[in-house]
């Protein structure tokens, strides 16, 4: 059963069980000072017959008349009072057993049942009993007024319906009324289950709308809906991540693929050559240098597409506080070397600047970003620190814009043909850029042909302002 | 086989069970007791013991012969003249009794069931052959010529001219729209129909339906629809439905209703009746009247016989007078009776021999039967019967009497009861009471405002005159009243109560 049917139902019931017992509650208190009442107004009826009765039939009986005699008198003086009365009701006089007289036909201990007062249902009527006694020269005799207050137990009964069908026609108005607001305050969940349903069809977008009001009114369902709406947010960036991560790793992939084509193309055909032609020795030499650098271009190209992976999919480094002067020292016998193998000089400046990093990993950037300026042909490499920012400058050939555009792109070459003889396999800058992206620090790069490239590496406080970095070279 | 012995053991335990509870369980009491009707005829069979009744203590003065010996007179121990002088409390009311006492000439009288009865087909053709066989009679119009309906128009559009009240302007408008309506159905011409007497079927009630009865209206000469001449006869069956919505809710009685010439004696049938006693001599203030009342009993007599109605019996002749006016009223026509007299010849069915009530009125939801013949030296002016009864089961056809003992005692308490209140009237300086007439009679009596079935029993009528006056100087009496004579007193042979019409019983 559905949750707003589920309310629906409990409200109605509930409100009409409290509608039923109060309305039942005042219907009986109703009906009960009715019949009170009815019953009050038909011994008071009796008490004035009994009185005006007995103070007539008081004063004209004799104590010498016969049975016969007071009964005549009796009958005729109670049957003047019976059948000129206005009221509708009927009467009886009874000494003992002996009914003297009685106009109703009904027997009236049945209907007293014992009580002074009674209401009885019988022959399909309702019949007011009130009886009492009265004594007249030491006999004893019984007055009984019979009512029939039918037509008052038919309003009783009226009421009673008139109820019934106010309580259906309430139930029935209540439980629309209830059913609607119901589905009203739930549709945010209805909205709530379409964004789940087109978020599962893959419509990472769908958020649950909230108006204004339900922002205001901050209920427990616009909690849930705003709850959602942040997951689905979430979901839809990681979504989004691995989207692009897979596509970025299918162009990975692709590119790697080309990548390995050229090189292998030119493996297989050495090893081929070398198995099966006539070779001279220096030809062989050739071949097998050849060998040699390409499968360590490709063994380069495996570590560092193995890097790129591990840092696109791994988890993010740790970052701790490290300081410009402790990353240098440790950089500086990985870099000068590569520095030294382009005939270039290395320079380092800093001024106690300390940022969140992982200290391998700026290694690496810094590894890639030498190797790319000596590439480039620079003879002056200098990294510096200051403040927030790493700068890697070179006096290299620099590049031109629409290079820089791609530069950061995996397996990108500015220049193919010098790459390619420095075993480049392109993804330097792809991988400072990655790791830039886990240190949330952003990567700039400023270079123009001939004036050398300057690569920032630029952490998060200072991103949000657009640096210029120094000319250190 | 488990499971059929458990169930068996229940069942058997439940029952138990019932069966304790019903013998534990009160019988209930009877919801409805007998009615009044029906305590009396238990009282009616109930044989008394066999002690001869004392008689009353007899007038000094010379007795009066009975009208018929009758074997009730010892059986009862009942005088054939009954004195007294009753002692009211009030000053100005005076009570005195001289009466003969006339009891039926039978040692026992029943006591039956009565119900109202519709007049048959074969009564009316009977009756209407017996009074109008020498006379050609036509159907009455149930419809108004055109001419005659333009009449009514011009009459009720004279009116209006002139009638300034809104409530009665209001009416004259619906009466005329009911006469312009009526105007474009009427025929121009009507040809009269010879009536033979046969009952037709009509409806009560012209716009709302209240239900159908049995009619004949016949003429011997009818001049237009309202004025006839020469002998008229109607028959108005009963009428009741309870099914139907009607503004009734009693019966209509029958009504037969004969007149040689209604412009003839018109106050014959409302004047007063006065009881005849010697009905062999005509009454020394009778006017106009050469035939005794004993002829005038004869006359009808020979007309039941020889009309086929053996069971009908004269119950009394009266005799009433007729109102000079001048004018008959209602029309231009001169009354041609005068103030003469005439006899009015009560008659009933016999009960079993016994002769029925008197005509009585006063209960308004069962009126009494009452069948009269009018006659004057010409022969029958008249002949009204209404209310039939048709009489049921006979409860006992002895009834148990009280002594005339008993009801001497009841009388003479009950009417110093009955009439003393009317010494509280203001300006009344006297009221004088006198019973002149005490018969034992058979009476009608119902269940309270029974309409459908009663008990005709003996009834001791105490008849009498009244006579009050007032400080102012004027006063009534009962030569003053209209209609038969009705007792001042009348008590239950049976039970001693006293009978009053209008409460039925």
């Amino acid at each position: 059963m559905k949750i707003s049917t589920r309310l629906s139902l409990l409200f109605v019931l509930c409100s009409t069980a409290s509608l039923l017992l109060c309305g039942l509650l005042l219907l009986h208190a109703s009906e009960t000072n009715t019949i009170r009442s009815l019953q009050s107004n038909g011994t008071a009826e009796l008490n004035m017959l009994q009185t005006s009765f007995t103070a007539v039939a008081a004063k004209s009986i004799d104590v010498n008349l016969s049975d016969t005699a007071r009964q005549s008198l009796l009958v005729y003086l109670f049957r003047g009072y019976a059948e000129d009365s206005l009221s509708t009701s009927q009467y009886i006089l009874k000494q003992g057993e002996d009914t003297l007289y009685n106009n109703s036909g009904y027997a009236p201990k049945a209907l007293l049942l014992g009580r002074e007062t009674n209401t009885a249902f019988l022959q399909g009527r309702n019949l007011l009993a009130v009886g009492t006694q009265i004594e007249l020269l030491k006999e004893t005799y019984q007055i009984y007024l019979i009512r029939d207050v039918t037509d008052v137990y038919e309003g009783i009964t009226k009421l009673r319906l008139q109820f019934v069908l106010i309580c259906l026609v309430s139930l029935g108005i209540n439980a629309g009324l209830i059913l609607l607001s119901t589905r009203r305050a739930l549709r945010p969940l209805y909205t709530l289950r379409q964004a789940a349903a087109a978020m599962a069809a893959g419509d990472y977008g769908s958020r649950v709308p909230l108006s204004h009001g339900a922002r205001r009114r901050g209920d427990e369902i616009t909690a849930l809906s705003l709850s959602f709406n942040h997951m689905a947010a979430a979901v839809e960036e990681h979504v989004s991540t691995v989207n692009r991560l897979a596509e970025e790793r299918k162009m990975l992939l692709g590119a790697l693929t080309h990548e390995l084509k050229t090189p292998m193309t030119a493996i297989v055909g050495y090893a081929q050559s070398l198995e099966r032609a006539k070779l001279s020795p220096q030809q062989q030499q050739d071949a097998l240098s050849f060998l040699h650098r390409e499968t360590r271009r490709l063994d380069r190209l495996s570590q560092k597409m193995m890097q790129l992976l591990t840092l696109t999919e791994g988890e993010a480094p740790q970052l701790a506080p490290l300081s410009a002067r402790a990353l240098f020292e440790e950089a500086r016998g990985t870099l000068l070397p590569i520095a030294k193998g382009y005939g270039a000089v290395l320079s380092f400046a800093e001024q106690g600047e300390v940022f969140a990093a992982d200290a391998d990993l700026l290694i690496d950037v810094l590894v890639n970003l030498v190797d790319n300026a000596g590439s480039a042909g620079a003879k002056h490499i200098a990294i510096a620190a200051r403040g927030q920012a790493l700068f890697v400058s070179d006096d290299g050939s620099g590049m031109s814009e629409q290079i820089l555009s791609r530069v950061t792109e995996p397996f990108f070459r500015a220049d193919k043909s010098r790459s390619r003889k420095g075993g480049h396999v392109g993804l330097g800058l792809s991988l400072v850029n990655r790791i830039a992206q886990l240190h949330k620090a952003g990567v700039q790069i400023d270079s123009a042909p001939g004036q050398g490239t300057t690569v920032s590496l630029i952490f998060e406080e200072n991103l949000q302002n657009p640096y210029i970095p120094p000319k250190t070279c | 086989m488990k499971r059929n012995t458990i169930l068996k053991k229940t069942l058997a335990c439940i029952s138990l069970m019932a069966l304790l509870l019903t013998g534990c369980a009160k019988v209930p009491e009877a919801i409805t007791e007998k009615t009044n009707t029906e305590r009396l005829e238990e009282k009616a069979v109930v044989t008394l013991a066999a002690a001869p009744a004392e008689k009353t203590q007899e007038s000094q003065e010379p007795q009066e012969p009975p009208m018929h010996s009758s074997p009730l007179y010892e059986k009862l121990g009942a005088p054939t003249r009954y004195t007294a002088v009753l002692n009211p409390i009030s000053d100005i009311v005076t009570i005195t009794v001289d009466a003969p006492v006339y009891l039926p000439d039978i040692d026992k009288l029943p006591t039956l069931h009565v119900s109202p009865r519709d007049f048959t087909e074969q009564e009316v053709m009977q009756l209407f052959s017996a009074l109008c066989g020498d006379t050609v009679m036509y159907k009455a119009r149930q419809q108004m010529t055109r001419q005659e309906i333009m009449e009514r128009i011009e009459d009720v559009q004279t009116e209006m001219e002139t009638a300034t009240d809104k409530d009665r302007i209001k009416k004259l408008e619906s009466n005329l729209t009911y006469w312009q309506e009526a105007y474009e159905n009427a025929p121009e011409t009507l040809e009269q129909e010879v009536s033979q007497g046969q009952l037709e079927e009509r409806q009560l009630g012209l716009k709302e339906y209240l239900g159908k009865y049995m009619a004949l209206d016949a003429y011997e000469q009818q001049t237009d629809y309202y004025t006839h001449t020469g002998k008229s006869f109607h028959v108005h069956g009963q009428t009741f439905d309870k099914n139907l919505k009607s503004s009734y809710d009693f019966p209509i009685s029958g009504s037969i209703w004969y007149d040689r010439d209604d412009s003839f004696g018109q106050y014959l049938n409302y004047n007063q009746r006065t009881w005849i006693a010697d009905e062999t001599l005509v009454p020394a203030d009778a006017r106009g009247l050469a035939m005794t009342p004993l002829q005038a009993r004869q006359r009808v007599e020979s007309f039941w016989k020889d009309s086929g109605f053996s069971d009908m019996a004269v119950v009394a002749v009266y005799l009433t007078q007729n109102t000079d006016t001048g004018l008959s009223g209602g029309t231009d026509t001169p009354d041609a009776y005068g103030d003469n007299s005439a006899y009015v010849v009560a008659c009933g069915r016999s009960i079993h021999g016994i002769l029925p009530p008197p005509p009585s009125g006063g209960d308004p939801h069962w009126a009494f039967e009452s069948c009269t013949f009018t006659i004057t030296d010409r022969g029958i002016e008249t002949f009204i019967w209404n209310s039939p009864y048709a009489y049921g089961d006979e409860t006992t056809e002895d009834s148990s009497l009280l002594s005339f003992a008993a009801i001497d005692e009841i009388f003479q308490k009950m009417m110093t009861v009955k009439y003393d209140e009317t010494g509280d009237a203001g300006t009344l300086t006297s009221a004088a009471y006198h019973i002149d007439r005490v018969a034992l009679e058979m009476s009608r009596l119902t269940n309270r405002k029974s309409s459908e079935k009663g008990l005709l029993i003996p009834v001791w009528n105490f008849y009498g005159s009244y006579y009050f006056t007032y400080s102012d100087g004027h006063a009534f009496g009962s030569e003053d009243r209209e209609g038969f004579p009705q007792p001042l007193l009348r008590i239950n042979a049976i039970d001693g109560t006293l009978i009053e019409p209008r409460y039925g019983c």
